[in-house]
């Protein structure tokens, strides 16, 4: 299980990463395009470097607090290896999913993706989860291509339903 | 002048697109109000890939709608399971549920209902009279005013929202920055976009939004044991007379209705503190004999009145100034930006029939939602009745149709999913998402303000107190920072001392 401060820190770092990419894109990209000086019309570093600074003394008060309170190691919340498990995997299948929607296409791509989710739900009735998993992917595509004019992936094979 | 809005208004609401979509808004609101996890924030992101394919008031009504509706469905799963569908509908617990225990569950629902539709008609009445005064007040602002305003909104909106205010900051700034993604509008230059040309118009704010909000929100889900359960309510159809019902506690609800107002226009406050202050003021007014607490009907009226009429407060800033008052105003915001109109003053004088149609729309939503959920109430207790492991793959197929619909990019899709993981590393770490959205959406209007204030400046930054009106915002602003500071180190010395109780009593 994870301890709420380090969840804390890993959410500090994600923002030090952010506030560093600002300072050193205004060091290198901005300069190079000559948009790092001059007044506010040429300036376009200026704003972004105040709003990074301003994060930079708010994310070291956060540091402070977070390293002031001592002997703080207590469990994120009440959540179970095997419930953050499920999570984890809903995740994964979702980025599978989405990498593989150019490849495959919507409609060979969506199937298998409801399919697997209901199975890390939980669900074990086969053939209840291919039907609902079917059903869904066509209802929704029905809806947005017919009603809404979208083209969804087609993939490689340029698969789609003539509605 | 009012007048004129609403007469330019009727012309464009009454059409059979804008009033169709306006009553399926307040469907869809009922439903994702009623299922506990989602709500009307999620219902209006999920949904604004359909409605920018719409012209502006269809959309607009559309979207109004789902907040309108997603602001009342909440109840019916307070008052059935004692589960508030939204944070807007936790007061509702306190009487509808007991209500529910004795056996009038569809009075409960329809006194729910019916305070909720005056309460927003009551919220509609005041956005009609004050946007369109504040929005010609707002006429004579210049930029320092506006940049002042986009701080103010932002500081409120932390202040008040509550949970760690160096959190909401750090939140809100780096909504700031996601927003600086993109094309400078003044030098053209471009900033933080790696070499992507995908990135040369930024991030598309429905892609960062469905990631920080649906995605994490499903991932939140997926910890719970009871995807496979499928609960087992029951309700009848709530008759007529519970509209009788809820017209006994007039003075309740016109209280009601006004504290609701009141903070809904307030940045930040919103409906969860306007339907706590409701409830309380009503329980201390109310005679011993009521019992609130005990299934009394002036609970239930004083909590879904509040939170309904909070939507209506919510838009007059958000349509004057452009400045949101909570999340999914500021996602009505960003819809209004999408289909080409600035919210602001501007919009008053050059797009009356717009801005009346929002009008309508919004007064529309709350007669439609009178009787599309009396009449449809069974249908949304059958959706509670839906397991979870039906709704999260449809809710995230939603997610990804709706915003690859966007641009046909499937860069938004990469752009989405990684904010999902940002939206689920914030939420374990208990930082607020709403300052996200709403710096994001008034970054563009803050910077662009910032530059052109010192563009016409002489003297710098003390342009900013030059003029009457932005030196007040600055003395505002300047309040809510050491508000915020006294409030950091307040909570910080009090967690501290509840460490040293906590230690002293463990060597005990």
């Amino acid at each position: 299980m994870t301890s709420s401060r380090l969840l804390n820190l890993a959410a500090l770092g994600f923002l030090l990463v952010v506030i560093v990419t600002i300072f050193r894109q205004i060091e290198t990209d901005l300069k190079e395009q000559g948009i790092a000086s001059g007044g506010p019309y040429d300036n376009a570093a200026t704003y972004p470097r105040i709003v990074a600074s301003f994060m930079g003394i708010l994310l070291l008060v956060q540091l402070v607090t977070e390293l002031v309170r001592k002997g703080d190691t207590s469990d994120a919340s009440e959540v179970e290896l095997s419930d953050l498990r499920r999570a984890g995997m809903l995740i994964v299948v979702f980025a599978v999913y989405l990498m593989s929607l150019t490849t495959l296409g919507y409609h060979l791509a969506t199937t298998p993706m409801i399919f697997a989710i209901m199975w890390i739900c939980g669900m074990r009735q086969y053939l209840n989860m291919a039907i609902a998993s079917l059903g869904i992917a066509t209802v929704f595509a029905f809806f947005f291509e017919v009603f809404l004019n979208v083209v969804l992936p087609l993939g490689i094979w340029n698969i789609f339903i003539p509605w | 002048m009012i007048v004129e809005f609403l007469s330019a208004g009727l012309d464009v609401f009454l059409s059979p697109l804008a009033l169709g979509f306006t009553f399926c808004g307040i469907l869809v609101g009922l439903l994702v109000g009623a299922m506990p996890g989602l709500g009307p924030l999620m219902g209006i992101i999920l949904l604004l890939p359909v409605a920018i394919g719409l012209p502006p008031v269809a959309a607009m009504g559309f979207l109004i709608a789902i907040f309108v509706g997603g602001s009342c469905g909440g109840s019916v799963s307070a008052i059935l399971l004692r589960i508030p569908g939204t944070p807007l509908a936790a007061a509702t617990l306190f009487d509808g549920y007991p209500l529910a225990q004795k056996g009038r569950a569809s009075d409960a629902i329809g006194i729910a209902i019916t305070s909720s539709a005056i309460g927003g008609l009551i919220g509609g009445v005041v956005l009609i009279f004050c946007a369109p005064i504040l929005a010609s007040f707002a006429a004579n602002f210049a930029p320092p005013e506006y940049a002042m305003l986009a701080v103010l909104g932002l500081f409120a909106i932390v202040v008040i929202s509550g949970g760690s205010i160096v959190k909401g900051l750090l939140a809100g700034c780096f909504g700031l920055l996601i927003a600086t993604v993109g094309t400078d509008s003044f030098s053209t230059g471009l900033r933080f976009t790696f070499g992507s040309h995908n990135l040369l118009n930024g991030f598309h704010i429905v892609a960062v939004v469905v990631g920080l909000f649906a995605i994490s929100e499903m991932a939140a889900q997926m910890l719970g044991r009871d995807l496979l359960r499928k609960p087992d309510v029951k309700v009848e159809r709530p008759g007529l007379g519970t509209i009788t019902m809820t017209l006994k506690h007039y003075v309740n609800l016109i209280r009601s209705s006004a504290i609701g107002t009141f903070f809904g226009a307030i940045p930040g406050a919103g409906g969860v503190i306007s339907s706590f202050t409701s409830y309380a003021v009503a329980k201390a007014a109310a005679k011993p004999e009521e019992k609130y607490g005990d299934g009394a009907e002036g609970g239930v009226v004083a909590t879904e009145s509040a939170n309904n009429a909070t939507v209506g407060g919510t838009l007059v800033p958000t349509l004057a100034l452009g400045i949101p008052g909570d999340a999914s105003s500021a996602m009505l915001l960003g819809a209004l930006l999408i289909l080409g109109f600035i919210p602001g003053p501007a919009m008053f004088e050059n797009s009356p029939d717009v801005v009346g149609g929002i009008f309508m729309v919004y007064l529309a939503s709350n007669i439609f939602l009178l009787i599309a959920g009396i009449l449809a109430t069974p249908l949304f207790v059958y959706v509670l009745r839906i397991p979870k492991v039906y709704l999260i793959p449809s809710i995230l197929l939603l997610c990804s149709i709706g915003t690859y619909a966007l641009q046909a990019s499937v860069f938004d899709l990469q752009i989405m999913l990684v904010f999902g993981l940002i939206g689920i590393l914030f939420r374990a770490a208990h930082y607020p998402l709403a300052p996200v959205v709403i710096g994001m959406i008034l970054g563009p209007i803050l910077e662009d303000n910032l530059r052109r204030s010192l563009l016409i400046s002489r003297e710098g930054y003390w342009i900013f107190v030059d003029r009457p009106v932005s030196t007040i915002l600055v003395v505002v602003n300047g309040l809510l920072l050491a508000t915020m500071v006294y409030l950091t180190i307040k909570r910080a010395r009090g967690s501290k001392q509840s460490e040293l109780a906590k230690a002293l009593s463990a060597d005990e």
